[in-house]
């Protein structure tokens, strides 16, 4: 349970966000918590509601909302939610957690990297770690270049075969990665290679670009480097961030989803709808970024607390 | 048993994993962010006392282990089987084997109380207290007044175990002795 100072620190900051995005015309949204479609994504799960007409999920994440937005009125604007993913619990995990999420028509991936260090800078009481990293700009590093530099090769271009061999060269437990021939698993392994031997010698707070294409998600593929236009927060260890170049070929998100759709398959997942709603407001919207942020964790960081229960009421178990 | 899936995983839930009962030490929800969420998982096999460390894919499940641990007294052994009773008023008795006793029967006497765990209501276990009692049988004499240089000997305690205390400890001395490491802690309190 967190203490009193912490929920006060909480409540400040949520404060000095909404005044940061105010003074940057940055327009505050409510979209619904209850939605028809779910997330296709294989790593995440939603949960059902169902009255007697209707199959409901509740949001993963407010960004399928938030496009039909876009689409509509073409503006920026965020949005500060409970999100809900079933199955995620753990010390930096809560099935229910409130995410900041929001788009900017116009910008680059540089451009909103650079407003997410703004908003940092805008938060109350930064603790050390941040006075010391903002002073001297929060390194960018290449997933591209971080993979070749290590293994020789391209991480869109190794073989899974290889990949799997690093994986299982690193002497780590892996009893939970099964190998599959489809890019879900090519992820799996780029994911564990990237945090068991990329990671540890990169500072304490960084972003990270040129993701392979196989973590493209919804992000749109640079055509020169073949690496998915995406970016990631990291503060010791703790992913606060995710952006993206919103992807808005409605064709490309169709065969995103068709992936997504077999590595679902491949691991007995429920399969999930197409979201053609989703694919006609991303043909729609204006070219723009977009980015979530867990609040729940960045109060835990700029904190120093190590759980998320120290600053989230009633997290779970005890929700 | 019931199934008990990862996000029931708890420090002190006890599961079947490759036919051994275990304990689970510590359970980490770990979940990169594009990457397959996994359970990394500490288990204690309780029949050999070794941690094992384990990932388990999120939602996988484990069988429950019916494990027991109960105070009880030492009573005897015939040579074959510990005899153990229950310390709840039941007087329930149970015979331990040589596999159950392992290293911990060396440091009980009898009427002393340990830790024993029972799997399927069979024992499996037997653990002493941290710390033990016990009267010295055998050593070398005592050279009077060494205090000081800090050499030590071997010493057979009643139970059979074998200790290193320092000089000038003698036969018919009562010691204390950590079970964990088998190290002299002192003379006994009571002494």
């Amino acid at each position: 349970m967190p203490t009193w100072p912490v929920l006060q620190a909480r409540g400040k900051m949520l404060a000095a966000i909404r005044r940061f995005f105010e003074a940057r015309s940055v327009t505050e949204v409510t979209t619904p918590a209850l939605s028809r479609s779910a997330t296709f994504d294989a790593q995440l799960s939603s949960f059902e509601v169902s009255d007697k007409t209707n199959k409901l999920f509740l949001q993963t994440s407010p960004e399928y909302a938030l496009k039909r937005a876009l689409a509509v009125y073409g503006e920026a604007l965020f949005e500060i939610t409970p999100v809900f993913r079933r199955g995620d619990q753990g010390r930096q995990h809560n099935p229910e957690f409130t995410m900041l999420e929001w788009y900017r028509p116009g910008f680059s991936v540089s451009d909103l990297m650079a407003e997410v260090v703004a908003l940092l800078n805008a938060l109350p009481e930064p603790p050390e770690i941040w006075r010391a990293q903002s002073k001297r700009d929060v390194p960018v590093y290449s997933f591209r270049a971080l993979f070749e530099q290590r293994f020789g090769v391209n991480p869109n271009e190794a073989a899974l075969s290889s990949l799997w061999q690093w994986v299982q060269e690193t002497g780590a437990e892996v009893g939970h990665l099964a190998p599959h021939d489809d890019d879900q698993f090519r992820s799996d392994c780029l994911d564990f290679l990237f945090l068991a031997v990329l990671q540890p010698s990169l500072d304490d707070i960084f972003f990270l670009t040129e993701f392979p294409r196989c973590q493209a998600a919804l992000a749109e593929i640079d055509p020169g480097t073949g690496t998915a236009q995406r970016f990631e927060l990291y503060w010791l260890g703790t992913e606060l961030a995710n952006g993206y170049l919103e992807l808005r070929d409605p064709v490309a998100i169709l065969s995103r989803h068709t992936a997504m759709a077999a590595a679902r398959v491949n691991r007995g997942l429920p399969s999930i709808a197409f979201d053609s709603a989703l694919a006609e407001a991303s043909a729609l919207m204006p070219a723009c970024t977009g980015v979530a942020l867990g609040i729940d964790r960045l109060v835990m960081v700029w904190l120093k607390a190590s759980t998320l229960s120290e600053v989230q009421l009633f997290s779970w178990p005890n929700h | 048993m019931a199934n008990y899936s990862t996000n029931e995983f708890k420090s002190g839930l006890k599961v079947l994993l490759e036919g051994d009962p275990c304990s689970i030490v510590e359970n980490e929800f770990v979940k990169p962010g594009k990457g397959q969420a996994f359970n990394r998982v500490r288990l204690r096999n309780l029949k050999t006392g070794r941690v094992w460390e384990r990932t388990f894919k999120s939602g996988e499940s484990l069988e429950g282990a019916d494990v027991m641990e109960y105070e009880m007294e030492y009573m005897y052994s015939d040579g074959e089987y510990w005899h153990f009773m229950k310390t709840d008023d039941s007087y329930e008795q149970i015979a331990a084997d040589k596999n159950a006793v392992s290293e911990g029967i060396q440091w009980l006497k009898e009427n002393s109380r340990c830790t024993v765990t029972l799997w399927n209501d069979v024992p499996i276990l037997v653990v002493a207290p941290n710390f033990v009692d016990l009267d010295i049988v055998e050593t070398d004499p005592g050279l009077k007044g060494d205090t000081a240089t800090g050499g030590s000997k071997p010493a057979t305690l009643s139970t059979g175990a074998i200790v290193k205390v320092p000089l000038f400890i003698n036969i018919g001395e009562s010691i204390r002795v950590d079970t964990r490491t088998g190290e002299y802690q002192g003379r006994s309190k009571s002494a």
